[in-house]
C-alpha cells in the first residue's frame, strides 16, 4: 500500500538490549495530534510519567518529522526532540532545521523512540531500512564538527548527522543536539540525555522520498504559499539580515535583554546590531525547502576570534552581546562557533553566564568561588566559562547545572531569568506584553517559542478585533485580549511543530496561514482536514501538554514570571516604566482555554478534546 | 542560444530546487531522483548547483557507445531504453554530474526547454536564458565591482 503523506512506521530502539524494530504509526498519532512535536508528545504522555527520571533507561527519547517534512512545502525542514527534561524534570522539547527532518522522512520513519542505556558509547547509523547500532567510542569526547567529519567518512558523504558534542557527553543541562554542524534543537537538556545513554547521535541517509495524494494540487497550493512567504512585509528584513535584525528593533522597543536583563537597552548597540555581523557574512543560508534563507555563514578571516560558522541568531548577538555587556562582534561570532561545537546551547548557556555575572556583582558569588573575577564585558573570562561548562571544569561544573541550580546553591535566585527553572529567551516582557504571558504558560517552561506572539505588533488594529475581540491586543503595552492572542499563536506553533513548518513562516511571518497548512495536509494525505480540524488539533496539543504538566505539580503558581519582570519598572527608553501585569492576562488565558483558574484544565474540555487523563 | 547558468554565490542550499525537480519528473518528493544536486560542503560554507551542463562537445555524448546521448537544441538529452549501464559517462563528466538510478543515469534534460528549478529558485542562482544576455549580466557586474574598486 502506498503512504501518502506519513511514512507510517516508527522505528524503535533499544540501548540496554541493543535492538531495533519498527511498528506501524498509530492512527491516534496521525489524526489526533498530526505527528512532529504532537506525535512526540503524545508517546512521551502514554510512555512516562512523574517517577521517570531523565536520566533512567526508561525515559525515551523522540524524535519526530511530521506529514509534510520533506514534500515541496516551504520551510518543510523542521524535526522535533523530545524527552524528559533535565532541566526542570517535565516536558522537554527541542525543534531543529537544517536537513536532518526530511532525510529521515526519506529514510520512511514518521518518529524514531529510543530507550535503554548503551554499555558503551554509539551512534545510530539508518540508511532506509537497515538500522545499526554502531561502536562510537572512537567519537567520545570529540566535538560536534569532528564528530560529523569522521562520521561522513566511514558512512556515506551524503548522511546528515544529528549530533551531541562534550557537553552532551557530559551531562551538562544546557546541552543540545547539533545537526548539520550549527542547527540546534536546543533548550532544556537534550543532549545531556543522548549523553545518558552514552549515544554520540544518529546519522541518516533516506532514498525513498515521500508521495503526496493528490501531486498536482498539493504543489499548486505550495508554489501559492511560497509566493505568501515572499510577499509578506516582513520577509524583505528577515531574509537579509536573519534574526540580528532584532537587534536595533528590541533596542529602541525597550525590549533587548541587557546586563541579565537589569536594562534594555544597550549604549554601544551600533558595535552589534544587524549591520555590524553583516560585514562578516559571505553568504545566505537556508534550510531545508525554505525561501526565508534566515541564515548565513560568517567569517571572522584574522585576529584571535579568527572563526567560521553560521548564524548567528538574534539570542546570541544579544544573549552573549548585550545581555553580558560585550561589544565585539567578532567576540559574539566566536563564542557562537564554541557552543556549536561543544553542542551548547546558545541561549541558556548565555542565561547562565548572565546570571553568575549579575550574582558576582551583587556579592552572592565571589572570587573564592569562581576561581577568578568575574566582570561585565570581560571576553576572555566568558570564552572561558564556555568551556568550562562543557567540560565541567571548576565553577563550569555548577553552571552545567543550569543558572536555576546554581542559585539554588548560592542564592541569587532573584537574578536567575526563568520560568519553571527553564531561562528565557532574550526578549524583555516589559516591552511586549503578550510574550510576557507565553512565556509564563509555554509547556517547556520559559520560552519564547511555544507562542511566539508577533501578532501583537504585526497584525492591524482591524484584524487584532476581529480575530482577538480587541483592537487593544495589536498594542503591545496592552494587556487587553493577549489571553486570546498567545492561545491562537500556541495553537498555530502547535500545529506548524507537528506538521514539520518553521515558526518564522507561521508565526512572525504569517504567509503560511492555517489555510495553507489545511489545504496541503489534504493534499498530501487524502484526507480533508479543515482549518478549524487544524486549531482543534493545535488546542488539543496544548492541552495534553498541559496535562503532563499538571501531573508534574504545575498550577497557576508556576506560571509566573521573573520578580524584576513583574515588579521592576523597566528602566529604559522604548518602553519605559513598563512591567508585565501577568495576573489579568492569565485569568483571560484560563478563560479562553476552558482551564480553572488555578491552570487545571477542566474535564469538559478534556473530554470534548478526547484526551484521557 | 539559451543556456542554463548556475550562481553558487547567490545558492542558499534549501534545496528547492531539487525536490522541484524530482517533482517534474516522478511526481513525488525525492532528492534521489533530482536531476540538480546541490553539493554543500558544510565545514567551508559553501553550496554549489551541480547539475548537467549541457557541454557543446559533451564527452558523455562522444564517449557513449550505444549513441544513447545526444544533443537536441540546447539539451544534453539521454534515451534510459538505449543505454546499457556501462557508466562510460560518469568516467568522462568532469564535473561529477551524472547521478545513477538503479545503475542507469538520470540527468538534466531542461524540462523541454523550460526548466522548473530555474522558476522556484527564491535567488536565481539558477538562471536559463540567452547566452548574449547572460554574458552582458556577467559582464556589468564585474564592470559594477572594479568601478567599485577605482
Amino acid at each position: 500500500m502506498v503512504e501518502y503523506g506519513w511514512s507510517d512506521r516508527i522505528l524503535k530502539v533499544d540501548l540496554t538490549e541493543m535492538t531495533v524494530k519498527t511498528i506501524s504509526t498509530p492512527e491516534e498519532i496521525k489524526l489526533q495530534y498530526l505527528g512532529g512535536r504532537g506525535g512526540n508528545s503524545k508517546i512521551l504522555y502514554d510512555m512516562t510519567d512523574t517517577h521517570t527520571h531523565p536520566f533512567s533507561e526508561e525515559n525515551p527519547i523522540i524524535i519526530g518529522v511530521g506529514p509534510l517534512v520533506g514534500t515541496f512545502s516551504p520551510s518543510s525542514g523542521r524535526f522535533t526532540v523530545t524527552t524528559k527534561s533535565p532541566v526542570n524534570n517535565m516536558l522537554c522539547d527541542g525543534n531543529s532545521g537544517g536537513h536532518f527532518g526530511p532525510e529521515l522522512k526519506y529514510a520512511g520513519y514518521d518518529h524514531v523512540i529510543i530507550v535503554g542505556k548503551a554499555k558503551k558509547p554509539v551512534y545510530l547509523y539508518i540508511r532506509d531500512d537497515d538500522v545499526e547500532i554502531r561502536d562510537a567510542s572512537h567519537l567520545w569526547g570529540k566535538d560536534v564538527w569532528e564528530t560529523d567529519k569522521i562520521i561522513r567518512e566511514e558512512t556515506d558523504e551524503d548522511v546528515q548527522c544529528a549530533l551531541i558534542g562534550p557537553a552532551g557527553e557530559n551531562l551538562v543541562v544546557t546541552s543540545c543536539l547539533i545537526n548539520n554542524l550549527t542547527r540546534a534543537a536546543g533548550k532544556c537538556g537534550v543532549g545531556a540525555v543522548f549523553g545518558s545513554k552514552k549515544l554520540k547521535g544518529i546519522a541518516v541517509r533516506g532514498t525513498k522520498g515521500v508521495s503526496v495524494y493528490d501531486p498536482e494540487k498539493f504543489m499548486d497550493e505550495a508554489l501559492k504559499t511560497l509566493e505568501d512567504i515572499i510577499n509578506d512585509p516582513a520577509y524583505k528584513n528577515l531574509s537579509k539580515y536573519g534574526t540580528p535584525s532584532l537587534m536595533d528593533i528590541a533596542n529602541a522597543q525597550g525590549w533587548l535583554t541587557t546586563y541579565n536583563c537589569q536594562r534594555t537597552y544597550f549604549e554601544k548597540i551600533d558595535k552589534i546590531n544587524s549591520e555590524a555581523f553583516y560585514r562578516y557574512f559571505t553568504k545566505t543560508k537556508a534550510c531545508f525547502m525554505c525561501p526565508i534563507h534566515c541564515s548565513h555563514f560568517y567569517v571572522v578571516k584574522s585576529g584571535r576570534f579568527a572563526t567560521f560558522g553560521e548564524g548567528p541568531e538574534y539570542e546570541a548577538t544579544a544573549g552573549f552581546g548585550s545581555n553580558l555587556g560585550i561589544d565585539d562582534p567578532e567576540a559574539i561570532l566566536y563564542m557562537n562557533t564554541l557552543c556549536n561545537k561543544f553542542g551548547l546551547d546558545v541561549m541558556t548557556t548565555a542565561r547562565a553566564i548572565g546570571w553568575a555575572m549579575e550574582a558576582y556583582e551583587k556579592g552572592i558569588l565571589n572570587k573564592d568561588i569562581v576561581g577568578f573575577e568575574l566582570k561585565w564585558g570581560d571576553v576572555d573570562r566568558v570564552i572561558e566559562l564556555i568551556r568550562m561548562i562543557a567540560y565541567r571544569e571548576g565553577f563550569g561544573d555548577v553552571l552545567a547545572e543550569g543558572a536555576y541550580a546554581a542559585a539554588k546553591k548560592y542564592g541569587g535566585e532573584e537574578y536567575v531569568i526563568h520560568t519553571k527553572g527553564l531561562p528565557h529567551s532574550m526578549s524583555d516582557p516589559r516591552g511586549k506584553k503578550a510574550y510576557g504571558l507565553g512565556y509564563a504558560v509555554a509547556s517547556r517552561g520559559g520560552d519564547h517559542l511555544r507562542a511566539l506572539p508577533t501578532a501583537e505588533y504585526a497584525f492591524s488594529p482591524e484584524r487584532a478585533e476581529k480575530m482577538f475581540g480587541t483592537r487593544e491586543a495589536a498594542n503591545r503595552f496592552s494587556i487587553k485580549g493577549k489571553g486570546r492572542l498567545v492561545a491562537w499563536s500556541e495553537d498555530v506553533a502547535a500545529v506548524g511543530d507537528s506538521l514539520g513548518i518553521c515558526r518564522f513562516a507561521t508565526n512572525l511571518i504569517y504567509g503560511f496561514s492555517v489555510e495553507h497548512m489545511a489545504n496541503l495536509l489534504t493534499y498530501a494525505t487524502g484526507k480533508v482536514f479543515t482549518q478549524d480540524d487544524l486549531m482543534r488539533i493545535g488546542e488539543r496539543i496544548i492541552n495534553l501538554e498541559r496535562v503532563y504538566l499538571v501531573k508534574h505539580g504545575v498550577r497557576r503558581k508556576d506560571d509566573t514570571l521573573p520578580k524584576r519582570w513583574l515588579s521592576e519598572p523597566n528602566p529604559c527608553p522604548g518602553a519605559k516604566g513598563q512591567v508585565v501585569e501577568l495576573e489579568p492576562m492569565l485569568d483571560e488565558y484560563y478563560e479562553v482555554r476552558g482551564w480553572d483558574k488555578d491552570g487545571v484544565p477542566t474535564k469538559e474540555k478534556l473530554k470534548e478534546l478526547g484526551i484521557e487523563v | 542560444m539559451k543556456v542554463l547558468v548556475v550562481q553558487p554565490e547567490l545558492c542558499t542550499g534549501c534545496r528547492i530546487c531539487e525536490i522541484a525537480c524530482s517533482f517534474s519528473k516522478t511526481r513525488s518528493f525525492n532528492p534521489a531522483e533530482s536531476r540538480i544536486k546541490i553539493v554543500k560542503i558544510e565545514e567551508e560554507g559553501i553550496d554549489f548547483p551541480l547539475t548537467c551542463l549541457h557541454c557543446e562537445d559533451a564527452p558523455c555524448v562522444e564517449n557513449c557507445p550505444v549513441g544513447a546521448m545526444w544533443r537536441d537544441g540546447s539539451a544534453v538529452v539521454l534515451d534510459r531504453d538505449l543505454c546499457l549501464g556501462c557508466k562510460v559517462c560518469l568516467m568522462v563528466c568532469p564535473f561529477g554530474a551524472i547521478t545513477l538510478k538503479n545503475g542507469k543515469p538520470i540527468k538534466c534534460d531542461l524540462c523541454g526547454g523550460d526548466p522548473f528549478c530555474v522558476k522556484v529558485c527564491p535567488t536565481g542562482a539558477i538562471i536559463f536564458e540567452d547566452e548574449t544576455r547572460v554574458r552582458r549580466k556577467k559582464a556589468r557586474e564585474y564592470i559594477k565591482k572594479v568601478v567599485e574598486v577605482v
